[in-house]
């Protein structure tokens, strides 16, 4: 026997979660349906960071180290976060095959003050995910994980999710199931959307790890794959990365070859160990969606594009949407004129400056020669300012070569 | 058949995504194949970070 709710939103992540507990503080009945068993366990790689700057999409975050709350003040709201942390986080370096350096931040400078001058900082994410989990549930979330969701049956103002576990009814349905959406699949929204490749990634968690500088995120382009090295915010942790387009790659090998025989960079894991932690991603990457509502379905998060990539601009698209849907029912209008607000924010701040770009599967290595790549990390010697935007530097660098 | 190492599998879940048939779903945080739903084709393994998808006669 199906269940009637206000809104069923599938997926426990940062979007799906700021909604469920954005509207749930109003008053609505959500079923908030999730398909793992543990949200605290993070099993996918993620980069468990929040940008402290205005790297993504303006979305500005304030860490107050007293109380640890974080604080969004361009959308007006905060989260409790009590579990470890590390702000040891400056900008960005790439490394050419050949071991030159390009550096996003003077690393060396800014440390120095790291309250001041922190650029982002790593999490827990899964701490902050169950937080924000209790807060939804206080207010009266139905929380139902295990719980595998089918085929979503989009008709207007009544739509159905039809799960491993029987059907939920909602007003509306909020597709918050991240990157690789099924429900947006599911409804055929795919298929207006340019196709932009798909990406693996294997991460190995390591200590030990000692590359010149680590404070920061570290890429290194090789001839063959290119790895991310970063600290993540228990002690001496790293997450060690391999991201890769090439579907016949396996990637295991290149991470082992990157970390013991590389001729450059295998001395920084000469005392290195793995832990028995890893995580690894599978990214199908689609164009953002130009309109993220089709018959009372609506789209958040990363489900509505592969490079809303981050923490903070999934937890402001789910603040956004959780009032959104309040504004809907105190309005009593169940349509796409009901969720404006949402949908508006949504086209202004995400789709409109950045959504039309095409910044996933570049690779410089398809294009440039390890000499090349060489030649162009050292002209520019010296650090440029942090503050320069990660999304344009790769862009820049994709659209020139 | 199509099978799941679970020793390899890090629970990503990208093949539960991606799968046409709907035939991967996430029961108890382990990752099992719908052997009813399984047509073989073969897109888990291609996209597994850590293949661990794999046949079985």
């Amino acid at each position: 026997m199906a269940k009637d709710y206000d809104i069923v939103i599938v997926g426990a992540g940062p979007a799906g979660l700021m909604t469920a507990k954005t509207a749930g503080e109003s008053g609505l009945s959500i079923a908030l349906l999730e398909r793992k068993k543990d949200i605290g366990k993070i099993r996918r790689t993620d980069a468990g960071v929040v940008a402290l700057n205005e790297y993504l999409y303006g979305q500005v975050v304030k860490f107050n180290y007293k109380t640890r709350t974080l604080v969004f003040p361009v959308s007006g709201f905060s989260l409790k976060y009590e579990g470890p942390w590390n702000d040891n986080r400056y900008g960005f370096h790439f490394y050419s095959p050949g071991g030159k350096r390009f550096m996003v931040g003077d690393w060396a400078e800014l440390k120095k003050d790291p309250k001041k001058n922190s650029k982002g900082i790593a999490l827990a994410k899964g701490l902050l995910l169950k937080s924000i989990l209790g807060d939804a549930q206080s207010f009266g979330v139905e929380y139902f994980p295990n719980t595998n969701v089918l085929k979503v049956n989009g008709e207007n103002d009544r739509v159905s999710v039809e799960t491993n576990r029987g059907e939920y009814n909602g007003r509306f349905v909020v597709a918050a199931d991240g990157v690789n959406s099924r429900v947006v699949r599911s409804l055929g929204l795919n298929k207006k959307r340019n196709f932009l490749g798909t990406s693996r990634y294997l991460t190995w968690v390591m200590t030990g790890v000692r590359p010149p500088d680590a404070e920061g995120l570290i890429f290194v382009m090789t001839m063959y794959g290119t790895f991310s090295v970063s600290q993540v915010c228990d002690e001496d942790h790293f997450h060690v990365g391999i991201m890769s387009g090439d579907y016949t790659l396996d990637l295991e090998p290149q991470l082992d070859r990157f970390t013991r025989e590389d001729p450059i960079f295998s001395h920084w894991f000469r005392e290195a160990k793995r832990t028995d932690d890893a995580e690894c991603c599978v990214v199908n990457g689609w164009q953002a969606m130009e309109n993220p509502f089709y018959n009372n379905v609506i789209i958040v998060g990363d489900a509505c594009w592969s490079e809303q990539f981050s923490n903070p601009p999934s937890l402001t698209a789910g603040y956004q949407l959780g009032h959104a849907l309040t504004r809907a029912f105190m309005d009593e209008k169940f349509n796409e004129e009901g969720v404006a607000q949402y949908l508006e924010w949504y086209d202004s701040t995400i789709y409109k400056p950045y959504g039309q770009r095409a910044v996933g599967g570049g690779s410089l290595v398809k294009y440039l020669t390890a000499e090349e790549l060489d030649y162009l990390a050292a002209l520019v010697p010296k650090p440029v300012p942090s503050t320069a935007s990660f999304l344009n530097v790769f862009n820049t660098l994709l659209e020139t070569y | 058949m199509v099978r799941i190492d679970t020793e390899k599998c890090l629970g990503c879940g990208g093949c539960i995504d991606l799968c046409p048939t709907i035939a991967i779903s996430m029961i108890n945080d382990v990752v099992t194949i719908d052997e009813k739903l399984c047509t073989e084709c073969g897109i888990c393994s291609k996209v597994c970070p850590v293949r661990a998808p794999y046949k079985e006669d």
